[in-house]
């Protein structure tokens, strides 16, 4: 199983929100790669390595999951169940990265395991920051968890 | 002899019960389509409020991204920006922060019906000093005394939430204080009213007039001399506050007079037995 713990990837549809975060986590400097993808679909073939994502080495399993609640068609929290469902997908900490501060949608992602769940600050400095904050704590404080297939 | 008379008593009886009959028939008919039309309005607004929660929700991630393109801008190209162009984004900055303002207090506003938190029970006087710690600022800018009487009693509800009527009651106060006014002071209380427990929020600031007490609790009403005191105001902080104050079964009502200050009375339920 190819798995590089330093990897973000990013499961975001807004751009716009894809870009500052982006930005943020690079002003960090400690994660090694950020691939951005903007659908649920999509995001499940790549951590199950299908379709264009079946190239293990070029795709290996990241280090944290940052995922969007909102995305077309598969949304993020049924992207989390597929993910947790698996026996070892599930180990790869997802942080619920969301504008979203509905009750029903905090109950239903921490139901599915979801291992942080935060909302996107309004403001520049208080939105970098708060990546920056993600970042540090599960790029640097945090061990990653060892995947075995 | 007696017998005609009673007789016709009877039948004018009768009449008469006939009569009642069918008034009690239309009052009972007039209650049911009354009871419908009520549950048809309850509906309603519970639909507006998910509306009102959906694109306040909706509108909240195009802020996100404005604001943060806004700082990105600043950081990025800040150096190349003439004086006018920095004008021109804390311009867009101010209007984002307006907005966000707005949006939230409609989420909240949306959501008191809609979600209801653990209900306990908790010292009135313990909420009051932990909203005013927060506020003190604001307080100590204008020199405002503020007094809260002793004694305050246990309080049954959700705590969050009756926090935050303190609190807009509070800033309220605060920002309708009056700027020429030479002793600034705020009075937070409870007293008996009609053998009830009545909680109060007093200031000695601009006052509102009679005919507008009513408007006030009315969402995006913000009276002009309001505006002329603050700029800054959603107009549904007061909505808030009485929303809340009903949702625990409670009432909030006013006495005021301009230039002598206002108070605010609200009563809340006991805990259910």
């Amino acid at each position: 199983m190819d798995y590089e713990p330093s990897n973000i990837l990013l499961v975001e549809d807004e751009e716009a929100h894809a870009e500052l975060t982006k930005r943020a986590i690079r002003k960090a400097g400690n994660a090694n790669r950020i691939d951005v993808l903007t659908d649920g679909e999509e995001a499940l073939d790549y951590v199950f390595n299908r379709a264009k994502y079946a190239d293990k080495a070029k795709y290996p399993l990241p280090g944290l999951i940052m995922l969007d609640i909102k995305l077309p068609g598969i949304n993020g929290i049924e992207v989390l169940k597929q993910i947790k469902d698996h026996p070892v997908l599930k180990k790869i900490p997802v942080i619920m990265l969301t504008t979203s501060d509905r009750e029903e949608d905090i109950t239903r992602s921490y139901s599915h395991y979801a291992n942080s769940y935060l909302t996107k600050p309004v403001g520049f400095k208080e939105f970098e920051e708060r990546i920056m904050q993600i970042d540090s704590y599960w790029m640097l404080l945090n061990k990653p968890p060892i995947l075995e297939a | 002899m007696q017998k005609k008379p009673t007789y016709e008593k009877l039948e004018q009886r009768i009449q008469e019960l006939e009569r009642e009959a069918v008034r009690q028939k239309k009052a009972e008919e007039a209650l049911r389509k009354n009871k419908k039309m009520l549950a048809e309005v309850a509906a309603k607004n519970e639909e507006l409020d998910s509306f009102v929660y959906r694109v306040s929700h909706d509108l909240k991630s195009p802020i996100v991204t404005i604001d943060g393109f806004v700082g990105a801008l600043r950081e990025d190209f800040g150096d190349v920006l003439l004086e006018d162009g920095h004008k021109y984004l804390r311009y867009i900055s101010d209007a984002v922060r307006k907005m966000e303002l707005l949006i939230n207090d409609l989420l909240d506003l949306s959501r008191i019906k809609r979600v209801t938190r653990k209900k306990t029970g908790f010292s009135f006087a313990r909420l009051v000093k932990d909203v005013l710690k927060a506020l003190q600022p604001q307080i100590k800018a204008r020199g405002i005394v503020v007094n809260i009487q002793e004694n305050l009693p246990v309080v049954y509800g959700e705590r969050r939430r009756l926090g935050r009527v303190v609190d807009n009651l509070l800033t309220n106060a605060i920002k309708y204080i009056g700027k020429e006014n030479p002793s600034p002071r705020i009075d937070v209380g409870v007293e008996e009213q009609d053998g009830q427990k009545v909680f109060f929020v007093r200031d000695n600031g601009i006052g509102i007039e009679k005919r507008d007490f009513d408007k006030i609790f009315q969402v995006f009403q913000r009276l002009p001399s309001a505006k002329k005191q603050a700029r800054e105001g959603t107009g549904v902080g007061l909505t808030i506050v009485k929303r809340i104050i009903e949702h625990h079964g409670g009432k909030i009502w006013l006495i005021s007079e301009p230039k002598k200050g206002s108070t605010f009375y609200f009563t809340l339920k006991d805990k259910e037995a």
